[in-house]
């Protein structure tokens, strides 16, 4: 059992059973998961019953809630690749923390957006400081550094290492900065405006929601393949394993 | 002395050289030869502790200190010639007075306390010389020591290269030019 | 120790012969504190409220301006590949560069800050608080810089400020408070002493981090 383990983990650290592996799965990964996020939007969209305190605007947590919820998934997973990479130097580990990065931006910034979009009808404001949303920013900017951060160095091992330096620095740091501006705003003026407070959700909202959120993570899933595969192929385009493999196509 | 085996270094999955074994033990003085990125600056760069992620084996006994000196001056703008050979954090206390015979022979006593910034290439390396000579290092790795200096001051290191020898420091220098000298060589083609 | 003496006289040296390395973070505070009375009101009333956060803000940020140089130079001309030849400890070394730019960065504009009171209509009471919370907590605030300088090297990069200032939010919400809890008469002891462990805590592990990120580009 041990031993499959092990070998699993250093096929997974292997480019080419990545690349042939993930070749066959993402057709089936992208149709589902576009699959589910097209069945859940229609039906979060159209079909739910309409909310009795926020009307129909609510329907945005549709969007909303997978982008916020996969945003911080990815960095926490982000945050292990960095610590695998730094302690195990498995090259797999720095590809994924460099494909998965744009991607997990990109939907820090539709979780902002959809947010602002929901709190404006909502609760009057399109945007607030509390410690969520300041936290929220705050992870936005990390994964702009670490996007940023990629071309700074010359050899792709140190370019690596330092992105998952500061993975590892923003993963300590998020919780710290959510603690600070909680207390900052707590000795403030007492949030007139409570965010937090969700209302217990009913079954038939809930449904689709959680069809949300599962086609959003396949499509995470989806997308980060082809990113590995293309970051890669980028890496490895003078190796012998994938010029015969390009060659055989 | 010192001794490397198998030594390779990689830059981003292309090896810069592969499998270099070398022994310094009874010469003093190596030249390393190659053509232009054969990886003689690297492989003083590893020597002297500056590259660490190397493959194979190096071993480095009855060194006390190492003088390194690469293409880089490492000369600081804005500090006098005097200041900057005082200030070489390759160098232990000397006096002032150590500096001005050492610039005196260099003939650069004129230029003693202007800042390096207003000195020509050649002049720069000169001071480069300077630390050099004033260092009590026992192993001195020079990256194309020779470049840009003027016959009298070749002459002159030259000089410089036995007076160390005699106190038993050993000398790996890089070389383009081919001198008259029959100093050992490691000639990183073979090794590329 | 001597060799480290001999470090931090060059460093002395060296940075007193640059003016710009005191005037522009001098410069860049006079003219950002006169911005903020002209760009949101001159009403002492309006200013007298913002002034903690106007100066912590104009300091984080001109710290993080002159950090992010601080290893450019001695990369360019070489004297890092020189440091790592030395195989002296680095970490001291590095210690002793944020040490010099904190005097010449940091410190005028602590001093200047001090006439915030007519500037900003800071009350009398707040320049206590004020000059003790940046004492201590510029000093986190340059490790941070230090990092960032240390992964970017002065080249152009938005990484040293995107990673600088998120990190630097625990201590400025912590200086602006000592000052805000001082001028509302609460006692402002528990703000300084925990900026002083986050000082003790970071400093050894941010030094390490910066001598890694030094290393990384020699490979």
């Amino acid at each position: 059992m041990f031993q499959r383990l092990k070998n699993f983990y250093h096929k997974l650290g292997s480019y080419p059973w990545f690349y042939k592996i993930s070749g066959k799965v993402i057709p089936f990964v992208g149709f589902f998961s576009i699959t589910l996020i097209v069945i859940s939007s229609v039906w979060g969209l159209f079909f739910s019953p309409t909310d009795a305190v926020q009307g129909d605007v609510y329907r945005i947590i549709y969007f909303h809630v997978p982008a916020v919820s996969v945003s911080q998934m990815i960095y926490y997973s982000m945050s292990v690749a960095a610590a695998v990479f730094l302690i195990w130097r498995m090259k797999m580990a720095g590809v994924y923390i460099k494909s998965l990065a744009p991607i997990g931006a990109a939907f820090t910034f539709i979780g902002l957006m959809s947010g602002a979009i929901w709190g404006q009808p909502t609760w009057g404001t399109w945007w607030v400081w509390d410690a969520r949303l300041t936290s929220t920013l705050v992870l936005f900017l990390f994964y702009l550094a670490i996007i940023g951060m990629q071309s700074t160095f010359a050899s792709r091992k140190s370019a690596d290492t330092a992105v998952s330096i500061i993975t590892l620095v923003g993963v300590v740091n998020l919780p710290i900065v959510k603690k600070s501006v909680d207390w900052w705003n707590t000795l403030h003026q007492p949030a007139s405006i409570s965010i937090s407070g969700e209302s217990s959700i009913s079954n038939e909202m809930l449904v689709p929601l959680l069809f949300s959120i599962l086609g959003v993570y396949l499509f995470v899933l989806f997308t980060g393949l082809l990113s590995m595969r293309a970051e890669i192929s980028s890496r490895e385009q003078n190796k012998e394993w994938f010029k015969k493999l390009l060659s055989k196509n | 002395m010192l001794k490397t085996a198998n030594l390779s270094y990689k830059f981003d999955d292309k090896y810069i050289f592969s499998n270099l074994s070398f022994e310094i033990a009874n010469d003093s003085v190596f030249k390393l030869v190659g053509d232009n990125g054969s990886g003689k600056s690297t492989l003083l760069k590893i020597l002297s502790g500056i590259y660490k992620n190397y493959e194979g084996e190096l071993s480095c006994l009855e060194v006390d200190s190492v003088f390194y000196s690469g293409h880089k001056t490492g000369l600081k703008n804005n500090l006098s010639v005097r200041e900057n050979i005082y200030f070489d954090i390759r160098l232990p206390k000397i006096s002032y007075s150590q500096i001005n015979s050492v610039l005196k022979k260099l003939d650069l006593i004129d230029y003693s306390d202007i800042q390096s910034a207003y000195l020509s290439e050649g002049q720069k390396r000169k001071i480069n010389i300077a630390s050099f000579m004033l260092s009590n290092a026992n192993l001195y790795l020079l990256d194309e020591p020779f470049n840009n200096l003027d016959s009298k001051t070749t002459d002159l290191v030259r000089e410089i290269f036995d007076t160390k020898v005699d106190s038993g420091a050993k000398i790996i220098f890089s070389s383009h030019e081919r001198f008259n000298d029959d100093f050992p060589l490691i000639d990183m083609n073979l090794f590329n | 120790m001597i060799y480290f003496i001999k470090i931090l006289k060059k460093e002395f040296l060296i940075y007193s012969r640059k003016s710009s390395s005191f005037i522009s973070p001098v410069v860049f505070f006079l003219i950002s504190i006169s911005l903020y009375p002209i760009g949101i009101s001159n009403d002492p009333d309006i200013l007298k409220n913002l002034a903690p956060g106007l100066i912590w803000i104009t300091v984080l940020l001109s710290t993080l301006i002159s950090f992010q140089n601080i290893f450019s130079e001695d990369y360019e001309d070489g004297s890092i590949e020189l440091l790592l030849a030395s195989g002296q400890n680095l970490s001291m070394i590095v210690l002793i560069k944020i040490f010099v730019n904190w005097i010449f960065s940091c410190l005028p504009i602590i001093v200047l800050s001090i006439f915030s009171i007519f500037l900003l209509y800071l009350p009398q009471e707040g320049l206590k608080p004020l000059i003790i919370s940046l004492l201590i907590g510029t000093p986190t605030i340059c490790l941070f810089g230090a990092l960032a300088g240390a992964l970017s090297l002065g080249k152009n990069s938005i990484t040293g400020p995107a990673l600088m200032l998120p990190l630097s939010l625990p201590v400025l919400i912590l200086g602006t408070q000592a000052i805000n809890y001082s001028l509302n008469g609460i006692n402002f002891a528990s703000n300084i002493l925990l900026l002083t462990a986050i000082l003790i805590f970071l400093l050894p592990i941010i030094l390490f981090a910066s001598v890694g990120a030094l290393k990384l580009h020699f490979n």
